[in-house]
């Protein structure tokens, strides 16, 4: 009686698993594929986006130079990444100009915005002295006043302490003025005298807000005038023929390495098939959530994810037939082999997981791109192909339906 | 198969050292000798912005620039800009700088498609900035270390450092057969090499797992070279099948994956066998020797252990 009830919660998950999966990877419209890919943010490579040309033209600012333009490119692509825009291409063209690829369509305004603000941030004194400018800020950062409302922080540096201190000291009792450009954002008041180098920013930010606003004061200020010369949807980067191969390629791959699996290992290999159809639901699930943008680095960090699922089931496998050839019964040979082989997996993915968290924190473009998913495959494949596996294949023992020792890919010894 | 479970690996431990430094060596001078060829995305290149009189579709464009030039393009389809003839399709295509005679060509190539305006033709910078470069290789060196104060805790100081050396030397090898094969390298290669780094470290951290439990289980009548041997033998099948798994997917996407991708993949092909035979020829190897000569005293062979009881 015990073997039937455990085959028919293994039925049951297989179904629910296939059914999933099935419902997910069906190219029917109003299935799961479609409904994903439409939730899905893909970046600049695999789907495209806005295609922006800046030139930058001569002002009060100074006039344009190569050197300028780079130091502009170098501002901007610094600005992009801390608004947290996955992997743009920002590059110069010709003398004059540069070019701003970025994903997506929905967000273009802002970054837009953003991207095209010189950014020339100065605190000015009410009889129109300037008293600090963007030169003087280490670091801009956000947080919220005692009120719960939104600022931005500034941590000042070189004379910028000082300056400001002595500033605030002559003018208690009248405003001063914090202009980004031409605009007024905020005139606070001058309680009293202000030490230490730290200023802060009020105007009544959302969140959003602020975070920009401190992105573009740590970004720095653009050293010209750019102006916008052109605005236009385009294409993938990796263009749309070859990511459609490149898909097929890889789903033939994975079937390839699906039936390798169930070559190898017999029933353990289907049970870890189905293991990894789960870490895949998951996986796709978990990143969905935290609004992934999906590229190319990011779906090699993907792929080996799934490498190391595979090998965690692998490595598993060839420690439960081993234990099984040193003429363990099935049942200790596999709880030995478990047992075993947990160790070898936890220490391979934590070891990847504290490089794919570094990566994370450290990098940035694609290696911050790559880093996101391999962190997530490998905290996902830890459950998936050691505590879940172990799972299926006790639950398929416990049937009494596999016993023969050749379904694990073991030959037959005689007892 | 049962073969490779059979040898006595760390016998050849030396030779393998020898190999792994002539392979190093040959690598660097390939790289020296014939340099990386580095694509668009780190060198820049050209911007052509081209407008044909029909639709054209992108497969047709980027077959006509492959047939032209006998090298890839970078092809973006974009906006028609102006006009209202509603068949017009445009592209922006990056290249490296063209020679008159190149342009030539490809332009002809071009009309065979359609009538086309070019629109815009300039000089573009690189978009694999050497900040981001900088940035990537500092976060990696402090992954590295990071992971050799993981590996010296749970393992051994001495198998931290010659994973590390291990995974060195599978980036060397990559990067010689890239300069060999002359490979062209995106901004992708930034991808692969990681991957290549997350694949070896695996791999090594495996392999180093077996000679970790069987240091500790040693057999009674076991050389510290038998055991070393028979950690190899009772991993390498393991290693072969999840090597085979993740080749037979980069294979896939080698032979049929688009042109755009291909150093993508056979970067991580390269790296993925580099990776997977370092854990035993650089990684055990390297281990076992500097082990035998600093702790000799403490893996005595079972000749002295004998002597020594009695």
């Amino acid at each position: 009686m015990k073997g039937g009830w455990n085959g028919l919660v293994l039925a049951l998950i297989l179904v629910l698993v296939g059914g999933t999966i099935g419902f997910y990877l069906s190219p029917a419209p109003d299935t799961g594929s479609a409904r994903i890919l439409q939730h899905m943010k893909l970046g600049l490579d695999l789907k495209g986006g806005a295609h922006i040309v800046l030139e930058g033209v001569d002002s009060e600012l100074g006039e344009v130079t190569p050197d300028k333009i780079q130091a502009a490119r170098s501002v901007i692509e610094n600005r992009i990444n801390s608004l947290g825009v996955s992997e743009p291409v920002v590059q110069v063209d010709g003398r004059n100009r540069i070019i701003v690829e970025i994903a997506g369509a929905a967000d273009i305004d802002e970054a837009r915005e953003v991207i095209g603000k010189t950014a020339v941030l100065k605190f000015v004194d009410p009889e129109g002295n300037e008293v600090l400018t963007g030169k003087d800020v280490e670091k801009a950062g956000v947080s919220t006043d005692q009120y719960g409302n939104f600022v931005v922080t500034l941590k000042l540096k070189g004379e910028g302490p000082d300056k400001f201190y002595e500033a605030t000291a002559k003018w208690v009792g009248s405003p001063i003025y914090i202009m980004l450009d031409d605009d007024v954002i905020s005139n606070p008041v001058v309680r009293q005298p202000i030490p230490g180098g730290e200023a802060t920013i009020e105007g009544n930010f959302t969140a959003e807000e602020a975070g920009q606003l401190a992105a573009l004061i740590n970004g720095g200020a653009l050293p010209i005038k750019l102006v916008e010369v052109e605005a236009r949807m385009v294409s993938a980067t990796l263009g749309a023929d070859s990511i459609a191969k490149s898909l097929r390629a890889g789903a033939i791959g994975m079937i390839a390495v699906l039936l390798f699996m169930v070559l190898l290992y017999r029933v353990p290999g289907f049970l870890a098939d189905i293991a990894l159809g789960v870490y895949a639901i998951l996986n796709m699930i978990v990143l969905l959530m935290i609004n992934n943008v999906f590229t190319l680095p990011g779906i090699a960090g993907v792929l080996l994810g799934i490498a190391m699922a595979v090998d965690g089931n692998v490595i598993i496998f060839e420690r439960i037939k081993e234990e099984l050839r040193k003429g363990k019964g099935l049942r200790s040979g596999i709880d030995a082999g478990f047992h075993r082989a947990y160790v070898t997996v936890l220490d391979s993915q934590v070891t990847t997981a504290i490089a794919a968290a570094i990566l994370l924190w450290l990098g940035t473009g694609p290696v911050r791109g790559f880093a996101v998913t391999l962190l997530v495959g490998t905290i996902l494949s830890m459950f998936t192909a050691i505590t879940f596996t172990r799972w299926l294949v006790l639950l398929t023992v416990n049937t009494g339906w596999f016993n023969k020792r050749t379904l694990f890919g073991v030959k037959e010894v005689a007892e | 198969m049962s073969f490779l479970t059979r040898v006595r690996y760390m016998r050849y431990a030396r030779q393998y050292v020898i190999f792994a430094v002539v392979t190093i060596l040959i690598a660097l001078g390939a790289l020296l000798v014939r340099g990386l060829n580095l694509g668009i995305d780190f060198t820049g290149g050209l911007l052509l912005d081209i407008q044909f009189e029909k639709t054209v579709t992108m497969e047709q464009v980027r077959g006509a620039v492959s047939q032209a030039l006998g090298m890839d393009a970078q092809i973006q389809q974009v906006e028609v800009k102006g006009g209202d003839n509603p068949e017009a399709t445009e592209y922006l295509m990056r290249t490296p700088v063209l020679t008159d005679e190149q342009k030539a060509q490809l332009f002809a190539g071009l009309t065979q498609l359609s009538p086309y305006e070019l629109v815009g033709e300039d000089a573009v910078s690189a978009t694999v900035s050497s900040e981001l470069t900088r940035n990537a290789l500092l976060a990696i060196a402090i992954a590295l270390v990071l992971q050799v104060i993981y590996i010296s805790i749970r393992f051994e100081f001495r198998m931290g450092v010659t994973a590390v050396v291990a995974l060195v030397h599978d980036m060397i090898i990559t990067l010689g057969v890239l300069a060999l094969t002359q490979v062209e390298i995106s901004s992708n290669f930034v991808a692969a090499a990681l991957t290549v780094l997350g694949y070896s470290m695996n791999d090594t951290v495996v392999v180093l797992d077996r000679l970790r439990e069987n240091l500790h289980s040693r057999r009674k009548d076991e050389s510290f070279e038998e055991m070393c041997s028979r950690s190899i033998q009772e991993v390498v099948t393991r290693s072969i099948y999840t090597g085979v798994s993740v080749i037979m997917m980069l294979v896939a996407m080698i032979v049929l994956g688009g042109s755009t991708i291909l150093d993508l993949s056979v970067t991580m092909l390269v790296g993925t066998l580099a990776g997977t035979y370092s854990s035993i020829v650089v990684a055990a190897a390297l281990w076992f020797l500097w082990e035998r000569n600093h702790q000799g005293g403490r893996h005595p062979s079972p000749a002295k252990a004998r002597r020594a009881k009695a």
